[in-house]
């Protein structure tokens, strides 16, 4: 079957129009379901979808705004059944003082609610000192069970109350398994009211390693947790010149060491703590609408100039093949780029930009489909009874089209995702959309790649992959079985869509 | 308060730092040496920032300078083969409001909201802790930091205080209602640049944002394109005289010199496509500015930065966020030598800090000399025009070419003789009987440029004459307020200024060769290093009279540099 | 031939008329300005001006139209303002990098995937055929970008082998042949990424050009006659696949040049593609201009040579 030349040509249009829709369809079912590749296809963009649409439901997680979810790059959870990766820390939050050993002589002890949060306080009172300090413990111990983590956090909400001449400290103090002592942090002199304040201690606070003696550079959090075991945690407090008349209070919220893990959800988090399952499948999201927002109306386009060039003839078909032949001897990705510089990144842009680029094929395809039907014998009958051109279009022409623009359409959706991804990659995607191609470009901008980190690089890239061979084989599937011939008299081989689609990106 | 905690530590460590380098120098003088040491410098230029990191592990390069992902910082800190500097830089990003806009113009929303930023926070989470908090208009790597007791620390009960007494109480749906309208506050608008651009400002922003909105403020975030958001933010309506934003992040990098308290503040500067974009108007700032712009002694400088920063506080223009440090990544196993320079880096700024490209050395050199090092330029330079450049990689290549008449003390940032070996202000009465600037430098001798013609006062009043002709706009500086040069004799030169100013001495330079640059008329177009020299083989017409001498340029690829033979220093 | 001439021509200077409109149009539409881009807090006003002024701004817009025409034709793509040099001897000066990458790797492409079709087209059906055909649906759906990053984290972090920067090492070893084995060292990864991507497409249309064929008349006679399997694959049936191949060539060029965007600013190769991205990114906007009109004249051009040299070797065929 060498290959035959093509516009113009008649085509013997063994149509089933007499049978009817309900049928037809039953009909097209049992055909698609034959080709295993067509339901391989269409499953596997079902489970696309199906996640996709789901998304909200499958994750608690915005794919961008929640942040410090676990520590920076941390590995998929599942990766703890890796004999490496075992003892890697998981996120851990520990409420200190409700279970702290209280260790003081003289203290009044109380329950207050303060800054009109329900933040319970222990409201420690001494009023009986006889001019010497005096000094309250809350003691905690904590079990520590896992490799060094990257960071930990203590949260301390406290407020003070003192009469004049009362002076209090408030001091954070860690004892680690191998008994060494830290101090974490001392307040300030705390004098007359200090108002509810939340004390933040950062492992990464450099300055603080500085003080306790380690390097600038030095992962505070990994030297302090260094190994499993026992860590003993004191708030101590102390008071100077509380007497019989002179009361000093400390009011102590309670106080959290939350340790991001090393370990988090199905594909882990980025490089500041965004879980990457999230911005995985909203990215499913944005790309099946991109490519079949884009899809769709490229087809509309293509449909329309189709006919109209199929139908018309002459001079108005000589003229929107050229367009068409113009439109496709310009590069696109090129102009997304100028476009994405001068205009703006948004996705409508990318959208409307990838569409008026790939409506040709489609109305390539339906021109040549046109051409056939105009000289069928129901076309050329309705006609002779008085048609008008928008009628016998629109009754006798599109519903015979449409297999083959159903196929184009799902055809046309591979390409527009992988541009999209592609313009995401290079940075010039929309800043606000989470997308595929947006999650590789902040792996190579973001250390993923010395670090490692496959789980962030391959899922977004065998996603695109897969899903466009998914919808390739659904759309070749549907494609054969709506006519073959018509295809072929509209010229495109099978064989060329390799092109557009292997190296356009 | 926590805050004060934190810079007294910070303080400590540069003090730290300083005794280091202090103990070095004592013993073999670690930065004031006879160098340069190395006989060579390649700049391999490395654009993606995978294949930077990539190329120090394997050995690339030997300097990496501003290392600024938190990820490759890390690894290299774990690296033994790697050693890292930190030095604070002399830069800030932060918030600013536009003053003109309601609910904006109220000092009492601005200070509240300023109460509410956890700098601590953003810089632990969002930098991994490696840039420094800022809550003042100059970062304290400045020796014109002043400590003011205005500053707006973290501390969001007294926000919510203030508020709440100001009458921006919490309506029902929880956002506060501005008192004079008794409306609920408008959604207000924080413009950014985009993620591609600025990951870590957009991120700042999000972060900010909802910081606000929690507390009742509702901020949506814009991001724009850098060069949009510039045009927007600069952009004062002619007719109703309004900037279209309310907040917006931005950073600046910073000179030595605190002069952006007045180019960015000063009423003046409050038109359609000035730089005061907050609009910010206040006769006492504006008079302590002025008097910052035109001191006549650096004790003049420091008391008048000192009120400006007094003032601007209370004023709370900005909320400063952050301020950057330097982070430079060196193959200790194969160079030693570099000195850290408070406020630039041991690595990143060699035009404003000399010392390390004339201290390092490599290792495995005899007597530490000779030899070959490999130094990173993230990106091409432009054109290595030094009267065209605009980008830090061009700097970093001409740092190494060309010389100051002053430099600076890499410890304490206080003047250093240089090419000029002394100075002398004085003022002058100019023909339109205002009071000049005059400065009378006393120039080094045996300086000579790459290509053997000494280096005179002639250079430095064709250099001064040639710029006041041309006007190049990144020299402005240098060229808007002088008047003329006298020539004494070789190595004696009077440079006349039209006003008075202590600054005018750091404004004179002398970097271009006469005898080369007297043909040049597009001054623009020059490309100096791809003309060959007349008369030296070997050379461009890219010659300096700095350590080393440019040898080629493969765009995209490197640039080479090899020692000069007869730098001036090195000769004893 | 008249019609076809006059269509040819009509394409040429419509898709001419479109990239020189876009280019010029998307310019004026954009929101900013370039003195933005040399912003420094240290300007005034006046300073901003001088900038506008200098750099020709401040012209109406159909002055600047007939300027930009009559530059274009002239060749004069007006000066980067990033580098200061004129834009049409930077993208000459880049040429070089861009034409050693694309010829190197559509070289290796289209020999393996044509020999790759031969190879499966003889073996129909067997193992090989699924496997290699499978794989090359497999990378053909693969973005471009992505097949780089693959072969860049294995090879680049993985194993450690290739230098993923860059067309040379810097400095480049002295001598003739180490300095060519160091560039060819620097060509693996990106020629490799280029070749994977697009070598299934090569090898699909050889194989399924050769299977239709093998299935024809004259081939039957051929086979008929008596003539080794061998003879008949190379002699008949290789030289019928041999005008669309050579078609197909030119065909996807367009793809290829389009492609080196991505691949030369993956590992960053001073080429065409990564300039175009560059200037976009610091918008300096008569490099993107230049950049961009460079890029889609060669693709018109390839697409021009594509149509003549499908008439040259296959004359019966009329084109569309």
């Amino acid at each position: 079957m060498p290959d035959q030349p093509l516009a113009g040509q008649k085509v013997p249009w063994r149509h089933w129009t007499n049978v009817s829709p309900f049928s037809r369809g039953r009909w097209f079912w049992r055909a698609f379901f034959r080709s295993w590749q067509g339901a391989v296809g269409l499953g596997i963009i079902a489970v696309f979808a199906v996640l996709a649409v789901g998304a909200p439901l499958l994750t608690p997680y915005h794919p961008l705004h929640d942040y410090d979810l676990a520590t920076t790059m941390a590995r998929p959870a599942w990766m703890r059944y890796f004999p490496e990766y075992r003892n890697s820390p998981v996120t851990q939050d520990v409420a200190l003082w409700q279970e702290a050993e209280v260790d003081g002589d003289g203290w009044i002890f109380g329950q207050s609610i303060a800054g009109g949060e329900s933040l319970t306080f222990i409201r420690a009172v001494h009023d009986r000192g006889g001019g010497e300090p005096v000094r309250l413990v809350l003691q905690r111990e904590v079990q520590y069970d896992h490799a060094p983590p990257h960071t930990f956090v203590f949260t301390l909400p406290y407020a003070f109350q003192g009469d004049p001449g009362v002076v209090g400290w408030a001091r954070l103090e860690l004892e680690t398994a191998r008994g060494q002592l830290f101090e974490l942090w001392t307040s300030a002199p705390l004098r007359e009211d200090v108002p509810l304040r939340v004390q933040r201690i950062d492992s990464r606070d450099r300055a603080l390693a500085v003080r306790l003696g380690f390097n600038f550079f030095d992962n505070l959090a990994s030297q302090l947790l260094a190994e499993p075991g026992i860590y003993t945690i004191r708030l101590v407090l102390e008071l100077e010149g509380v007497s019989e008349d002179r009361s000093g209070t400390f009011f102590v919220g309670e106080g959290r060491l939350r340790i991001p893990g090393d370990l988090h959800g199905p594909l882990g988090v980025d490089h500041v703590g965004s879980d990457l399952w999230s911005q995985w499948l909203y990215g499913a999201r944005t790309s099946l609408w991109v490519g079949f927002v884009t899809a769709f109306t490229a087809v509309v386009i293509g449909t329309c100039i189709g006919v109209i060039s199929g139908y018309q003839g002459g001079w108005v078909d000589e003229l929107l093949m050229r367009i068409a032949d113009v439109m496709l001897s310009i590069p696109v990705l090129p102009v997304m780029i100028v476009v994405a510089a001068t205009i703006g990144k948004h996705m409508g842009n990318v959208i409307i930009l990838l569409a008026l680029f790939s409506w040709m094929g489609t109305a390539r395809v339906v021109r040549a489909a046109t051409l056939a039907l105009r000289e069928q014998t129901f076309v050329e009958a309705a006609r002779a009874a008085g048609g008008t051109p928008f009628y016998i279009v629109w009754k006798h022409i599109l519903p015979h089209t449409l297999g083959l623009v159903l196929a184009s359409l799902v055809l046309l959706v591979p390409g527009a995702i992988i541009a999209e991804a592609t313009l995401s990659f290079l940075g010039l995607g929309d800043p606000q959309m989470p997308t595929w191609g947006r999650m590789l470009h902040n792996a190579r901008s973001f250390g993923a790649f010395a670090e490692l980190a496959w789980w962030w690089i391959l899922p977004p890239g065998l996603s695109i992959t897969l899903l466009s061979i998914a919808l390739l084989w659904v759309g070749n599937t549907v494609d054969d079985i709506f006519n073959q011939r018509l295809r072929k008299a509209a010229g495109e081989r099978k064989d060329t869509r390799w092109l557009s689609y292997g190296s356009s990106s | 308060m926590i805050l004060r905690k934190w810079l007294t530590v910070l303080l400590m460590i540069t003090f730290m730092l300083c005794m280091s380098m202090g103990a070095l120098s004592a013993a073999d003088g670690a930065w004031d040496g006879n160098g340069p040491y190395v006989d060579e410098i390649i700049m391999p230029i490395i654009t993606d920032s995978e294949a930077r990191y990539l190329a120090l592990l394997r050995g690339e390069i030997d300097i990496y300078p501003d290392v600024n992902r938190p990820s490759d910082i890390r690894s290299f800190a774990a690296d033994p083969r790697i050693d890292l500097t930190m030095t604070p830089g002399l830069h800030m990003f932060y918030m600013g409001f536009n003053l003109q806009r309601e609910p904006l113009d109220d000092p009492v929303l601005r200070r509240a909201m300023a109460h509410l930023v956890d700098r601590e926070s953003l810089v632990f989470s969002v930098f991994d802790g490696y840039v420094f908090p800022l809550a003042e208009a100059v970062p304290e790597s400045s020796p014109f930091y002043h400590r003011t007791a205005h500053v707006a620390e973290y501390d969001p009960q007294l926000a919510e205080r203030l508020l709440n007494e100001a009458g921006y109480v919490r309506g029902e749906d929880g956002i506060r209602v501005d008192p004079r309208t008794s409306k609920p506050l408008r959604t207000l608008t924080l413009i950014t640049p985009t993620y591609e651009e600025s990951p870590t400002s957009a991120e700042v922003a999000v972060r900010l944002a909802q910081t606000f909105q929690n507390a009742g403020i509702p901020v949506a975030v814009v991001s724009l394109e850098f060069n949009t958001m510039v045009e927007r933010l600069l952009r004062k309506d002619p007719v109703t005289g309004e900037r279209d934003f309310d907040l917006f992040v931005s950073g600046w990098g910073l000179a030595r010199y605190p002069l952006h308290l007045y180019t960015l503040f000063h009423s003046s500067f409050d038109v359609n496509g000035g730089n005061n974009v907050t609009g910010l108007r206040d006769a006492a700032y504006d008079a302590a500015a002025e008097k910052l712009w035109r001191p006549r002694t650096l004790e003049q400088a420091y008391e008048a930065a000192a009120e400006a920063q007094e003032i601007w506080a209370a004023l709370q223009p900005y909320i400063p966020i952050y301020s950057l440090t330097y982070i430079d990544a060196f193959r200790s196993d194969r160079v030693t030598g570099y000195v850290e320079h408070v406020g630039y880096g041991a690595a990143s700024n060699p035009l404003a800090s000399p010392w390390t490209a004339l201290n390092i050395r490599r290792v495995d050199q005899p007597e530490g000399r000779g030899g070959s090092i490999r130094w990173l330029l993230f990106d091409d330079p432009g054109t290595l025009n030094i009267l065209a450049s605009y980008t830090a990689f061009e700097d970093q290549v001409l740092g190494l070419i060309y010389d100051s008449l002053i430099t600076a003390n890499p410890e304490t940032n206080e003047d250093y003789p240089w090419l000029a070996t002394s100075w002398v202000i004085d003022t002058w009465t100019t023909e339109s009987g205002e009071e000049g600037s005059v400065i009378t430098y006393q120039l080094a001798e045996g300086v000579t440029w790459h290509d053997g013609v000494p280096f005179t006062a002639y250079d430095v009043k064709f250099t001064m004459d040639y710029l006041k002709e041309k006007k190049p706009p990144n020299l402005q500086a240098v060229w808007q307020d002088y008047s003329h040069s006298i020539v004494h004799d070789d190595l004696t030169v009077s440079v006349y200024y039209n006003t008075v100013s202590y600054w005018h001495t750091y404004a004179t330079g002398g970097f271009l060769a006469e005898h080369i640059w007297s043909d040049v008329d597009d001054y623009e177009s020059f490309q100096p290093w791809r003309e060959p020299h007349p008369e030296v083989e070997g050379l461009t017409k890219l010659i300096g009279h700095g350590p080393f001498v440019f040898k080629e340029w493969v765009p995209g690829e490197y640039i080479r540099l090899v020692r000069n033979e007869s730098y001036w220093r090195s000769q004893g | 031939m008249r019609t076809y001439f006059l269509r040819r021509l009509f394409v040429l200077l419509g898709s001419l008329f479109v990239i020189v409109t876009v280019n010029f149009v998307l310019f004026r539409l954009m929101p900013g300005s370039p003195v933005d881009t040399v912003i420094s807090p240290d300007f005034t006003p006046e300073m901003k001006a001088l900038l506008m002024e200098r750099y020709g701004l401040n012209e109406p817009y159909y002055i600047q139209y007939g300027l930009y025409l009559k530059n274009l034709i002239s060749l004069n793509f007006g000066r980067s303002f990033q580098t200061r040099l004129p834009v049409w001897d930077e993208l000459l000066s880049r040429l070089p990098n861009t034409l050693l990458l694309l010829g190197s790797s559509f070289l290796i492409m289209v020999v393996t995937g044509v020999a790759l079709g031969i190879f499966v087209a003889s073996r129909r059906g067997s193992r090989w055929d699924t496997v290699l055909t499978g794989s090359a649906v497999f990378f053909g759906a693969m973005p471009g970008f992505f097949i780089a990053l693959l072969l860049l984290l294995v090879f680049g972090y993985y194993i450690d082998v290739f230098p993923v920067h860059g067309t040379m090492s810097a400095p480049p070893p002295t001598g003739f042949w180490p300095r060519v084995y160091d560039r060819l060292l620097h060509l693996v990864l990106p020629v490799a990424s280029i070749v994977v991507s697009g070598v299934g497409s090569w090898m699909m249309y050889t194989r399924n050009h050769l299977v239709t064929t093998l299935a024809a008349d004259f081939i039957r006679t051929a086979q008929a006659k008596g003539l080794s399997k061998r003879r008949v694959l190379y002699g008949h049936a290789l030289r019928s696949s041999l005008p669309p191949l050579v078609t197909l060539f030119f065909l996807s060029l367009p793809n290829i040049i389009t492609g080196a965007v991505v691949i030369e600013s993956i590992f960053s190769i001073q080429g065409i593609g990564r300039y175009l991205l560059q200037a976009t990114l610091r918008q300096d906007y008569p490099a993107i201009e230049g950049a961009f009109f460079f890029i889609a004249v060669a693709v018109l051009l390839c697409n021009l040579l594509a149509d003549f040299v499908y008439r040259l070797v296959d004359p019966r065929i009329e084109v569309r």
